[in-house]
């Protein structure tokens, strides 16, 4: 208790930020201001030419010695007037230069605090601090440079006073009982071998197939086209054949060439944002700390997580059992992609340790899916069917026999792919939890609390309308899931049934 | 504890079912207001067509075959936009329950929403100056799980659509209160 008040005392007196705030604040500013004009400075320096292109140019090196000027009194000023301090419970920002601006939010309305640190943070020792919020203010409580050791314990405060004030206000609201806010566990770490395995069996086949394929379609037109056109154009027919075969060595070369660049721009990807990640549970949340330039902490309550979901790719599965792992939480204002962090290279086992942690020793084996309805197979091939019965035609009239073969085997991978994608959609419903399970060669999984359901809406096309079958699409504060094409009656129980917990049921959603 | 699905402590047939809930349909006048809004769109395919008739674009003669395309699209879109005023009209209604609202539109695609009042965010009722003409009012409910989830009925009376809203935000309040 005496270290919590000597925290406490020490966040009474008024205080600014580290010193060294003045140059990320600087910084952050020059970062918006070239956001705002760098269309302008590309048509400037494509733009204008001669003359007009030099007195346009020093016009714009005094508009830039100027804005930067400015910004940079602006950075000072604001450093200088910007003070935080913690009194009555309450975190208490005061700042604006010309405007000021004196805000203060109550301790248990904060939701997370998260640490960030650019390289330059990192160079110079501090961190900013995100202090996100319930409500609808959204950065105002960000501090931009704070050393590490007061940033923690602004944290550690915030957070531990938080629960102070939650437990004695509310009894059972809670989903868990309290638990010390310093309690670690470490869940799983990622090594150099984790990254590499990331970065190889990132989905290159997707996005080569696609270029591959582009590619291979220009190519037929080409060969389609160029009988009747080029060699009445060159009057040689051999300099065709010669295209073709450079063609097809230029085809094998961009397949390589592209795989490698996949690769590599993958492998430095997962290594940028994902070295040394560490991922522990801390009181009620998780954390998550990684990255090689900036290093980011995030932290995902397990109040404010919406949906929690993990999939996997085909060479992800076959090769080294590993799948992504994503917490989506619920923005302060509205839907917010940096509020959901992926997480990849976890393996089976972690992944149901998180979930153990988050929905209380769930038991995914004990789940009893369903299946949905065949029609949903029916009409994806339906609708292949009729698309083939259009361009096969088309094929066939503009005399391109290899066409035919390629649009037929596309439209047998399709067919094959909606087969997969078939079996593989089902769905369970425990006492608390929905899980829906999809995916094509990879599987797609996906876990949501029952009572962090916002609204439901059930759907029907003309085609399940005819069939008696409807969509129903689950609304959650981080997006939607939907559990297609089931025979209506059940649509109908099942989101009686989702209605009836939500209603029930005693828990905020967030 | 249990998983399967059937195993609940509540009685299956006892979860009250939005299958058999009795809709009201929106005021008659709305379709005067949807009416009016596919003929001002059927306005505007006039002046874009009557500005164009007057261009160089008949001259020619693949110009005048792309005029009478237009026209003939032009034509389809308002045909279609009309009917779905009217087919469309028909199909929403909306239901209130003692703990959500449920409300049902779609000609060719169906769909039902239902938002729990606990979930409600806020409700707002507003009037274009087309449907403050006909005396009609539209009632937007807003949750957390962003626009694609949220209720929109049109073609309330005013005072219905206050008292609806009034009824959602007080029940919401009462259930926080819990």
């Amino acid at each position: 208790m005496t270290k919590r008040n000597d925290l406490a005392n020490q966040f009474v007196e008024p205080r600014r930020q580290s010193l060294v705030a003045i140059v990320l604040i600087i910084y952050k500013y020059y970062k918006i201001i070239l956001r705002q004009v760098w269309p302008f400075f590309l048509v400037l320096v494509l733009g204008s030419r001669g003359n007009m292109r030099d007195k346009w140019e020093s016009y714009f090196f005094y508009a830039v010695l100027v804005i930067g000027g400015i910004s940079m009194i602006f950075a000072i000023l604001n450093y200088f007037k910007h003070y935080y301090y913690i009194e009555n419970d309450e975190l208490h920002v005061s700042k604006g230069v010309f405007k000021k601006q004196k805000i203060s939010i109550p301790l248990e309305r904060v939701q997370t605090i998260n640490f960030e640190e650019n390289i330059f943070h990192r160079v110079l020792g501090v961190t900013s601090l995100k202090i996100d919020t319930a409500g609808s203010i959204k950065k105002e409580f960000d501090l931009d440079a704070v050393t590490k050791n007061e940033a923690r314990g602004i944290r550690d405060y915030i957070l531990s006073r938080k629960e102070d004030l939650e437990t004695s206000q509310i009894q059972s609201l809670s989903e868990h009982d309290v638990e010390g806010v310093e309690n670690e566990e470490l869940i799983t770490q990622l090594s150099f071998v984790d990254l590499l395995k990331i970065g190889i069996s990132y989905n290159h086949l997707k996005s080569a197939g696609l270029i591959i394929g582009a590619i291979f379609w220009l190519y037929t037109e080409v060969d389609d086209l160029f009988p009747n056109i080029l060699p009445q154009k060159f009057d040689e027919r051999e300099m065709y054949e010669a295209a073709i075969s450079t063609g097809l060595m230029m085809l094998l070369f961009v397949t390589v060439f592209f795989l490698v660049i996949s690769f590599s721009y993958s492998l430095i990807r997962a290594i940028i944002r994902y070295y040394d990640l560490s991922f522990k549970r801390r009181g009620n949340g998780f954390k998550i700390i990684s990255g090689l330039f900036t290093r980011q902490e995030f932290s995902a309550l397990d109040s404010k997580i919406q949906l929690v979901g993990w999939k996997d790719n085909l060479l992800q599965k076959k090769l080294f059992g590993i799948y992504d792992l994503s917490l989506k939480q619920a923005g302060s204002v509205a839907i917010n992609s940096k509020k959901s962090f992926v997480v990849p290279g976890i393996i089976e086992e972690k992944i149901q340790a998180i979930i153990d942690f988050h929905f209380e020793d769930l038991d995914l084996t004990k789940f009893e899916f369903t299946p949905v309805s065949i029609k949903m197979l029916h009409r994806s091939w339906l609708y292949l069917m009729v698309l083939c019965l259009i361009f096969l035609p088309v094929a066939y009239l503009t005399a391109s026999f290899r066409g035919m073969i390629i649009i037929s085997a596309m439209f047998l991978f399709f067919g094959y792919t909606a087969f997969r994608k078939y079996q593989k959609t089902k769905y369970g419903i425990s006492q608390d939890v929905l899980c829906i399970k999809g995916g094509t060669f990879g599987d797609e999984n996906v876990l949501i609390k029952l009572h962090k359901i916002q609204s439901i809406e059930l759907t029907r096309s003309p085609y399940q309308n005819r069939h008696r079958l409807g969509s129903v699409k689950i609304y959650t504060a981080s997006g939607k899931s939907v559990i297609p094409y089931l025979p209506i009656e059940e649509a109908i129980r099942i989101t009686d049934r989702l209605m009836f917990k939500v209603e029930s049921s005693n828990k905020p959603w967030m | 504890m249990e998983f399967n699905f059937q195993n609940n402590q509540i009685d299956i047939v006892e979860i009250p079912s939005i299958g058999d809930l009795h809709y009201t349909g929106v005021e008659r006048n709305y379709l005067k207001v949807r009416i009016i809004n596919s003929l001002i769109l059927g306005l505007v395919f006039s002046i874009i067509l009557g500005s164009l008739f007057f261009t160089d674009l008949r001259e020619s003669a693949d110009g005048r075959w792309v005029y009478l395309g237009l026209v003939v699209l032009f034509i389809l879109l308002f045909v279609l936009s009309l009917l779905s005023s009217v087919k469309g009209f028909q199909y929403m209604s909306y239901a209130l329950r003692e703990r959500d609202i449920v409300f049902k539109k779609g000609w060719i695609w169906k769909s039902q929403t239902m938002i729990p009042f606990k979930r409600v965010q806020h409700c707002e009722v507003n009037q274009s100056p087309v449907e403050r003409f006909f005396e009609l009012a539209k009632l937007k409910v807003y949750t957390a799980g962003g626009s694609a989830s949220d209720l929109s009925i049109s073609g309330l009376n005013p005072q219905v659509a206050e008292r609806l809203k009034h009824f959602i935000t007080t029940q919401n309040g009462n259930d926080e209160e819990e």
